[in-house]
């Protein structure tokens, strides 16, 4: 479902096309929108980093290195043909 | 037009599972692959990853949860976060070529399919290649030939000239 408008767009005037008057909404200020979205922007970035550092805390806890297993994994790919031809 | 200072670089999956561990892990490498992810963050990097990246991840995760060291809810927790982090910092490709030139490619270069779709990644997008294998980094160090694609061993961060014998 469509998110729903905090606010209406400011009507600045109207125009006439196809012989309909239509109205004219302001034109949005290029600036406060930029401040706006590197808001938002950092705000997803620090949420991200909090969850990370979660995540973190609850691998540390894992005996065992993932770097490892992950090359361990990648090496029975890699050599699985070696098997065969024991 | 303003020039776009961010370079083009490709993560190998053994770099990216550095970023959510680092007790058991080697420090050095902990040390750098955060360094990288913290520039990536803070918008130096555009990254470019391989569509089996995630696979990559998710397997090595999994693993830990069938040896019932971790449970299912913090291994999906994870992949959930690599996936929101991909989703704001990272494209995720498909092969350059197609598969016929990959497998090709795989058999002239002597590698795994899985690492020459990241070289191939790296080569394309012009990208540094920064890996935690040494595997891979030893088998490219070997091959002057394919210099011409960028890689990095992570402990080396950001240094990425070639050394003249590889760690």
């Amino acid at each position: 479902m469509a998110e729903k408008r905090r606010s209406k767009p400011k009507i600045v005037g109207t125009m006439v096309v196809d012989g309909k008057e239509i109205p004219v909404v302001e034109w949005p200020e290029t600036r406060k929108a930029l401040r706006q979205w590197e808001k938002e922007r950092r705000k997803r970035a620090r949420e991200l980093e909090r969850e990370r550092r979660e995540i973190e805390k609850a691998f540390n806890k894992v005996e065992g290195s993932l770097l490892e297993e992950l090359l361990r994994m990648r090496d029975a790919m890699r050599w699985w043909w070696r098997d065969d031809e024991k | 037009m303003i020039a776009d200072p961010r370079i083009w670089t490709v993560t190998d999956a053994s770099v990216s599972v550095l970023w959510v561990k680092v007790k058991g892990e080697d420090l050095l490498l902990t040390r750098k692959a955060r360094q990288l992810y913290r520039d990536i963050v803070a918008g130096k990097y555009w990254v470019a990853l391989p569509f089996h990246w995630r696979l990559e991840v998710a397997g090595a995760i999994r693993s830990f949860v069938s040896a019932r060291k971790l449970s299912r809810y913090e291994a999906q927790r994870a992949m959930r976060w690599l996936n929101e982090f991909t989703r704001s910092y990272c494209v995720i490709c498909e092969p350059t070529v197609s598969w016929d030139e990959l497998i090709s490619i795989a058999d002239e270069w002597g590698f795994h399919l899985y690492d020459t779709l990241y070289l191939l990644l790296a080569q394309r997008i012009d990208g540094i290649f920064w890996t935690a294998d040494l595997r891979i980094y030893r088998q490219w160090h070997q091959h002057p030939k394919l210099h011409g694609i960028k890689v990095g061993w992570i402990g080396y961060y950001p240094q990425t000239g070639i050394p003249l014998v590889p760690p």
